[in-house]
């Protein structure tokens, strides 16, 4: 080996120990502790002083190795910063914690409201509700200002709403706000522009509608969200009495815009000859896609597309030490300063990160949470924050179990399968009742809709697919959620009853004949996969001429298939928008799923009636009983599968303090949380 | 030569256009439902919202609109001009990277650079030097060892190369983190004070006179260079291995040995040049490899690189992102093509471009 390569190695080995070092932490030193200590010395005291030195303090696996800095990694970036765009909750956790609006949770509680830019919540009683339910009025706080120094004024909440209103972006959240504000159901402002035939496509609009037109969408907005600056309050005109409305608001599409600075980068500037201009923008033209302004206790730092973000806390935040955001809740600047977001796909490097205590908390998968198990020292108790220890006590996780999640994956049977422009359904086989197929319409069948329901291994899916971490639900609505009937039935797992239902089923050809009908799931998807795997083997245990085929389709063609209402049996899954039950009920009885099952009109129109009420009601105990009728039909029309809520898991490091969950809300409020020193 | 040159430059443009042209009758299997699925990634909550989708995007247009619409850009309804286009440098807007395509593409090629260029000396240089090596000392300890070096490195998957190194020299030990830069280096290079020459953070670091981020950045980058390196060298020491065993079985080494040169001067100026032929063109491919992005080592280390973006694009059907990449490698491999050709006619007089 030559003198050169010899140096080359040597110089390579320094680096990597020079790199070695750099990474090492601060070793901390055993602390001198100078003690004084009296000595006798015949009859005669002295004082002398000794320096002790103890032994070393074990390293506290507690405290936080960056005191002032949270980091988080998780996978999946964000779309957009823009509040009246944003309708994924990767955006909206960004967004809850640098904007704010007008009422928000109380802490853990997700039906109660805190007001935060309102000074009071609206309601009949304090007048902030109208009689007949049609009209809010709020409130403006006074004293708050955004990040860049202007001041919150009722007209920028006006604004705000008008703008989002009128961007109606077919990706965006507006369809929420306007049904209950405007009363259209079709989910776009332009809806009454040639039929709404121009709507989502910003060009046809401009090219085809007229001035008068334009105008006259905008006024009946601006009629609808109004503000009195001189009073300090906003007003909603409804066009129907709303039930959730309130809860609507509470999400980050209501949080608040600063007029002046929006204006200023190029959004719509509040007149209404230029809405158009910024109508269903997309994020890729909207102006405030990448930047942010908000009042809240967080500002941006920096987002990189791809990587993540940093918020710094704002140390101007208004919130007064006398003024909790709920009872004990947090005043005054944000406790941590930094927050950091990291986005990491793989799940094996998130694994490393977490173990090698670089991030306080990283999004673990369900198949991968024994393998962090092993690292728990203690499990905590989100409804009480009691914790215990496990068997492992000095491990350096801290896990948070039965979080329960707002989203649930259920079966959906179709009652009328169609068919591609050639006539034909590649899902249902030979299309006959033959043994090789199903007819289209082998669902309208309420015994084969029964015996699915009785054929699928409910305890094998919680423990199988959600790895123990579920609970039933026994209909649209969601447990703990107003409406949902603790008392209401609900089928369970048993293959003779499943047996017997498809006896009776098609005037009892099955047993002899069979079917095979194919299930399909989107790829990837392993829960499920296998839900499926579940339903195939129950059906096979009954008899062996019951077929199901498991087909796994890509994404873009179970879309397409699932809103052609080509799929005689999809496995699929709904996250609420809003915590509120209409947002349950109404997808799974008339909207998305109930067009996707092609539900026939009149079973359709009996479940409308229901929805219309209770979203109409405005006394809880009203909708309650409403819901509980509702959910009842459900149950005897049998008109879907409804599994399990699954109830999520939270992973973090030791130091962490004042977690807390709420289930309405898309991320974490970071605000509240704390680092131990 | 300059004949040979201009022509594969001109050889550029058509490529490039049948590549695309390719990607979009491809597409064409897809309905314009499907290809909205890249906007709606869950079940849509409202009734209309594909089909808006589809008519914002311009999804149901036939398939030359979109394609004169991606390359000529689109009139603008109030101005009457023309707006955006390949050709007026406007790539799109890619709906995964949340940016312009142009503007990721360009975001994440450096990183993707400083990668390939320090991987690049030690995946060349230690891979040819092994490969020489073992072939000097044929059937002996050093060229079995090579060999056995060389099977396991091209048998071990980079995933799973790439994660046990993680695991080791991270998870247990905090010293080769994943990602480009720490949080606190992040922050100083993202300062205005610090400049950013050339979105090389090493190459910056050193710059702007700031040793730690150096330091940073290298062990950062560390464990992508060693798995990309770990798994290159085993095929440039086979053929290097191969070619220069070759090489040394001809005449003219004989004839050098005969005249008593030295061991190492029949290895370095007789056998050595020859053998380095075919190693230059597979050196080509795995330099352009690396420039393309390295998918799994990309995403192991969290290295936010081109092969990372560009994966997740394909996988979501981001066309105008692929496409964008698309037009970017072929002319990268042209270009990387042109290279070694050129370097072939250096090395061996005896090809002539012509």
């Amino acid at each position: 080996m030559t003198r050169r390569y010899r140096s080359f190695i040597l110089l390579a080995v320094l680096l990597i120990l020079a790199m070695a070092l750099a990474a090492c932490p601060a070793v901390q030193q055993p602390q001198v502790i100078e003690v004084e200590v009296t000595r006798i010395v015949e009859g005669q005291s002295q004082v002398v002083v000794v320096t002790a030195t103890p032994e070393p303090v074990a390293e506290i696996s507690t405290a936080a190795p960056r005191p002032d800095t949270y980091t988080d990694v998780v996978f999946g970036d964000i779309d957009t910063m823009d509040p009246n765009l944003a309708y994924d909750t990767a955006s909206g956790g960004l967004i809850m914690n640098v904007m704010e609006t007008l009422i928000w949770f109380d802490h853990k509680n997700a039906t109660n409201f805190v007001p935060i830019l309102a000074t009071e919540v609206p309601s009949v009683e304090n007048g902030g509700i109208s009689e007949d339910g049609l009209t809010y009025t709020f409130s403006i706080r006074q004293g708050v200002t955004f990040h860049n120094g202007n001041d919150l004024t009722p007209s920028d909440f006006a604004y705000t709403f008008q703008r989002g209103l009128l961007q109606s972006d077919p990706n965006g959240p507006q369809w929420l706000l306007l049904e209950p504000i405007l009363g259209y159901t079709s989910g776009d402002v332009t809806e009454e522009i040639g039929e709404g035939a121009y709507a989502g496509d910003p060009e046809a609009l401009k090219t085809n509608a007229t001035p008068e037109e334009l105008a006259a969408v905008c006024e009946k907005v601006q009629a609808a969200v109004a503000a009195d600056d001189a009073a300090g309050t906003l007003t909603f005109n409804l066009a129907q009495p709303w039930g959730p409305f309130l809860a609507t608001l509470a999400q980050t599409w209501g949080a608040a815009i600063d007029q002046q600075w929006a204006a200023e980068n190029g959004a719509w500037d509040g007149s209404c000859d230029t809405w158009a201009d910024h109508y269903a923008p997309g994020a890729e033209n909207d102006e405030l896609s990448s930047i942010i302004n908000g009042t809240g206790p967080y500002m941006l730092e920096s987002w990189t597309p791809g990587e993540g973000w940093v918020l710094v806390a704002n140390e101007n935040y208004w919130r007064a030490a006398d003024d909790p955001m709920w009872e004990g809740g947090p005043t005054g600047a944000p406790a941590i300063k930094r927050v950091v977001r990291k986005l990491v796909n793989e799940w094996g490097t998130r694994f490393a990160i977490l173990q090698a205590g670089d991030a306080e908390v990283v999004s673990v998968p369900v198949a991968n949470r024994p393998q962090v198990d092993e690292f728990v020292g203690e499990f905590c108790d989100w409804r009480t924050d009691e914790c215990t220890p496990s068997d492992t006590p000095d491990a350096p996780l801290r896990k948070w179990g039965n979080l329960p999640s707002t989203s649930r994956t259920d079966i959906f049977l179709n009652f009328n399968v169609g068919t591609d422009e050639s006539g034909n359904n590649s899902y249902i086989g030979s299309g006959q009742l033959d043994g090789n197929g199903v007819p289209a319409d082998f669902f309208s069948d309420i015994h084969v809709r029964k015996a699915f329901n009785y054929c699928f291994d409910y305890d094998a899916y919680i423990s199988d697919a959600l790895n123990g971490e579920g609970v039933r639900n026994n209909g649209p609505i969601i447990l703990d959620m107003l409406g949902y009937n603790p008392d209401g039935e609900m089928y369970e797992f048993d293959l003779d009853k499943c047996a017997e239902e498809m006896a009776l089923a098609w005037d009892g050809q099955l047993p002899d004949i069979g079917f095979r009908v194919q299930v399909a799931f989107n790829t990837g998807n392993v829960t499920r996969q296998t839900v499926a795997a579940i339903l195939q083997n129950n059906f096979l245990a009954v008899n062996s001429k019951y077929q199901i085929d498991i087909i796994g389709l890509p994404w873009p063609t179970l879309l397409r298939s699932f809103r052609a209402a080509q799929l005689p049996v999809a496995i699929s899954g709904w996250i609420e928008d809003i915590h509120d039950p209409h947002n349950w009920v109404q997808p799974f009885t008339v909207g998305t799923f109930a067009g996707r099952q092609n539900l026939p009109a009149d079973l359709k129109a009996q479940f409308q009636a229901l929805v219309n009420a209770g979203v109409a009601a405005a006394d809880p105990a009203e909708r309650e009983a409403i819901y509980f009728e509702l959910q009842k039909l459900h149950h005897d029309t049998v008109i879907q599968v409804t599994m399990a809520q699954a109830t999520g898991v939270r992973y973090e490091q030791r130091w962490v303090q004042n977690y807390f969950y709420n289930p309405a809300l898309f991320d974490n409020y970071f605000y509240a949380f704390g680092l131990a020193q | 030569m300059t004949a040979y040159i201009i022509r594969r430059i001109i050889q550029l443009p058509i490529t490039v256009f049948g590549v695309t042209v390719l990607i979009f009758l491809m597409l064409q299997v897809l309905s314009p439902a499907e290809r909205a699925a890249l906007y709606i990634k869950d079940i849509p909550k409202n009734e209309n919202q594909i089909d808006r989708v589809i008519k914002r995007y311009g999804l149901d247009k036939p398939i030359h609109i979109q394609y004169i619409n991606w390359m000529f850009g689109t009139t603008d309804q109030e101005t009457g001009q023309r707006v955006g286009g390949v050709l007026r440098g406007d790539l799109g807007y890619s709906r995964t990277g949340r940016e312009p395509v142009i503007d990721l593409l360009l975001r994440r090629f450096p990183a993707t650079l400083e990668l390939a260029i320090w991987s690049f000396v030690p995946i060349l240089g230690i891979g040819i030097w092994l490969g020489i090596l073992a072939a000097v000392n044929h059937n002996k300890w050093f060229d079995q060892l090579a060999r056995l070096f060389s099977i396991v490195g091209y048998s071990f998957p980079t995933f799973v190369f790439g994660l046990l190194a993680l695991m080791l020299l991270y998870a247990k030990t905090g010293w080769f983190p994943p990602g480009r830069l720490s949080d606190w280096a992040n922050q100083i290079v993202l300062a205005p004070a610090f400049v950013q020459y050339t979105h090389l953070n090493t190459v910056d670091a050193l710059l702007n006179g700031r040793f730690d981020i150096f330091l940073d950045a290298l062990r950062h980058i560390f464990l992508p260079i060693i798995t990309l390196s770990y798994l290159s060298w085993a095929l440039l020491l086979r053929i290097t291995r191969s070619s220069m065993l070759e090489s040394l079985r001809q005449d003219y080494i004989v004839t050098a040995r005969s005249k008593g040169l030295s061991r190492r001067d029949v290895i370095n100026k007789h056998a050595r040049p020859n053998a380095l032929i075919p190693v230059a063109t597979v050196g080509g491919l795995t330099v352009v490899g690396l420039l393309n992005g390295v998918v799994i080592t990309e995403t192991i280390f969290n290295y936010p690189g081109l092969g990372s973006a560009v994966a997740v694009a394909a996988v979501s059907l981001d066309v105008l992102t692929v496409l964008g990449f698309v037009l970017f490698n072929a002319s990268l491999l042209i270009g990387a093509n042109l290279v070694v050709d050129v370097l072939y006619a250096l090395l061996d007089p005896r090809v002539r471009l012509g």
